[in-house]
């Protein structure tokens, strides 16, 4: 059996269970997400975007998202399981990259479908071959960070030296992409021998718990601790940093000119840190959800610790947004702060309570499915925009999602 | 499965660190075709470590693998086709029913089709899985999972068998189920290894015991009728 033929039995087949309904869905996304990527491409081009930052941008979009799906496509037990069935590091490594595959061509079809709005943007396939060498570099980084060594992280720092270059060099379209095209191919190739090297070191991974002596503060309070360490894995951490990252780059673009988006920037990172983390906490507890649902008393105490930490992390994340933004156009009044730190709270606190409601709605087996991450997210998007256009509408909708919550709250769901 | 020939795999001053902690100190063992070998120790003693370094997972920072005293290389592909290995918590796709999950091991040990399925029929009757083979591998329960765990690992008829902590899970009726495929195995001449921490099962299936303790082999030899009493006497 080939990688290929293993992916296609273990992923592509899931496909025929897709209703008619979410293909539908789905497709038009599908056709829309080019137009938006036009649309903001249109938007940055007038803003003195210029060309090299637009290589460097979809260089860093193809790099992020590759180092992002590298993080949380790799599992430690199915890799000792095609070991054991004696497949190879070619097998493996393969393997691995086919599962990221979809998100790629997802990536192809935003960049290149740009076309289908603006026939004329002849930048696009530049475009296109600095995103995929970006991905492809973050493989390279990706098995090089897994052996920490320093002569995997020496060609590592090599590859980006070459690519920096192949961004900023001054290069003719079919220069650029022949040279990208083939520089793609070293790196893949190089990523083949050093992951040649990795697997071993993931298939000995291992887990060991240290002994502390001291008792820690937070050893006092494990429920707390226990959220903290939701909260602080990579798998969300690095998807957040990167829609931080898209976000705050858009602030710096736009914000000067029109600060009414300062407010919309923290709602939306409000909206970010709900979807990332409240929405999945129950995903996140899995069977231990039962531990929970013993006396009235514990899932109270479970649910006030996710509460207090999701909306702690919301609240304070849009307010260093608006001090950051106050502090570097030198317009901060403390209290035009304070009042948009108040607005942030009560959005968060809707929020977390919409996200708890919806997450414990929606888990299936330990996990949101797709269409219904697609749902929460709407819903997410509307009570912001409610948020910032039509209070009052927001306020009833708050009125309504805190009374459910009270009664989810006071409750012990039968069905968990 | 080569019913005539013998095999016999040797460890010799086995070691295994990570990191800082040496899990596995200087193991020295053979074990035969044609006999059960049970790996008996507390939780912690390094069995599955141990497992892991003769299915060819990990690699020893020190000492050798042989095969009828040939010594193996870490990633020797004509062993690790004669092995099979039963992970002590199995790896599985969620979405795959039994049958799929099955096909899936017996492809990615390059069965041929026809003879693929009339081993999956057979493995599935055998361990009165036949019930099972549409459903979902997570709707399952452990217990059931773990059968059609062991079941996949014997579909290529390996040589050799090393199984993690085989029962665990499954009720009594299944036990014996295992236990007796387990014999009729080993009296067809293949080399099993298990590892458990159940004394009784040990008793009915060794004929040769392995007793580790902190990373040491403190016993390597035949089995008795008194096996608690020898596992006590190794304390």
């Amino acid at each position: 059996m080939t990688s290929f033929q293993l992916y296609r039995q273990v992923y592509v087949c899931r496909l025929k269970n897709v209703s008619r309904r979410d293909v539908l869905l789905f497709s038009l996304i599908l056709f829309l997400l080019p137009k938006g990527a036009d649309q903001l491409t249109a938007l940055l081009y007038s803003n003195y975007i210029e060309f090299v930052d637009m290589l460097l941008g979809y260089w860093l979009i193809g790099f992020f998202s590759g180092l992002s799906l590298f993080a949380s496509s790799y599992k430690v037990e199915e890799v000792r399981f095609l070991w054991s069935l004696g497949q190879k590091h070619t097998f493996l490594t393969t393997y691995a990259f086919l599962k990221k595959m979809p998100f790629l061509l997802l990536l192809v079809w935003i960049t290149v479908g740009q076309l289908l709005w603006n026939p004329a943007q002849i930048d696009v396939w530049q475009w296109l071959v600095m995103m995929v060498a970006g991905f492809s570099y973050a493989e390279l980084v990706g098995y090089s960070y897994l052996l920490k060594r320093i002569r995997y992280l020496l060609i590592s720092t090599l590859m980006l030296a070459i690519n920096l270059w192949a961004v900023f060099a001054q290069f003719n379209p079919t220069g650029r992409i022949t040279c990208l095209l083939l520089l793609t191919v070293i790196i893949l190739a190089l990523t083949f021998w050093v992951a040649q090297q990795a697997w071993p070191k993931v298939l000995s991974f291992h887990f060991f718990v240290t002994d502390h002596h001291q008792t820690r503060w937070l050893s006092k309070h494990p429920l707390l601790k226990k959220e903290l360490l939701f909260i602080i894995r990579f798998r969300d951490v690095f998807p957040f940093v990167v829609c931080v990252f898209a976000l705050e780059l858009l602030n710096y673009y736009i914000v000067a000119e029109t600060p009414v988006f300062l407010p919309i920037s923290s709602a939306l990172l409000i909206w970010f840190v709900n979807d990332i983390w409240t929405v999945r906490s129950f995903a996140y507890e899995g069977r231990g959800l039962s531990l929970y649902t013993v006396t009235f008393y514990a899932w109270r105490k479970m649910l006030s610790a996710k509460w207090f930490v999701c909306w702690g992390l919301g609240t304070s994340i849009a307010a260093i947004n608006q001090l950051v933004w106050g502090l570097v156009l030198e317009e901060l009044a403390w209290d035009k702060w304070l009042e948009q730190l108040v607005q942030s709270a009560f959005l968060s606190a809707t929020m977390v309570s919409f996200g708890l409601l919806a997450g414990y709605r929606f888990t299936v087996r330990e996990r949101i499915p797709f269409f219904s991450n697609l749902i929460i997210a709407l819903g997410m998007i509307f009570l912001v925009y409610l948020h910032q256009t039509q209070f009052v509408l927001f306020v009833i909708a708050t009125v309504i999602i805190h009374m459910r919550f009270v009664r989810f709250y006071r409750r012990v769901p039968n069905d968990i | 499965m080569n019913n005539k020939e013998t095999i016999s795999l040797q460890l010799n001053q086995i070691c295994y660190t990570y990191g800082s902690k040496e899990i596995l100190h200087e193991i020295d063992c053979t074990f035969y075709s044609g006999q059960i070998t049970v790996l008996l120790g507390p939780n912690g003693a390094g069995k599955t470590t141990l497992l892991n370094l003769i299915a060819g997972l990990n690699q020893p920072q020190q000492g050798t693998i042989s095969l009828n005293h040939h010594v193996l290389q870490w990633q020797d592909q004509r062993y690790k086709q004669r092995i099979g290995y039963l992970m002590e918590f199995p790896f599985y796709y969620p979405s795959l029913t039994v049958v799929e999950m099955m096909r899936l091991n017996g492809g990615l040990r390059n069965i041929q089709r026809g003879q693929l399925e009339d081993r999956i029929m057979h493995w599935l009757e055998r361990f009165e899985l036949q019930v099972y083979h549409n459903h979902q591998m997570d709707a399952l329960s452990q217990g059931t999972k773990k059968r059609v765990a062991l079941a996949s690992t014997l579909l290529h008829e390996p040589d050799i068998l090393i199984l993690d902590e085989p029962t665990n899970g499954l009720d009594p009726d299944q036990v014996m189920i295992v236990r007796n495929t387990l014999q009729e195995y080993s009296e067809n001449g293949a080399l099993i290894l298990l590892s458990t921490h159940i004394i009784g099962l040990a008793e009915k299936l060794a004929q040769q015991v392995a007793i580790l303790r902190n990373g040491q082999l403190v016993y390597c030899g035949d089995s008795t009728e008194d096996l608690e009493g020898l596992y006590v006497a190794h304390r």
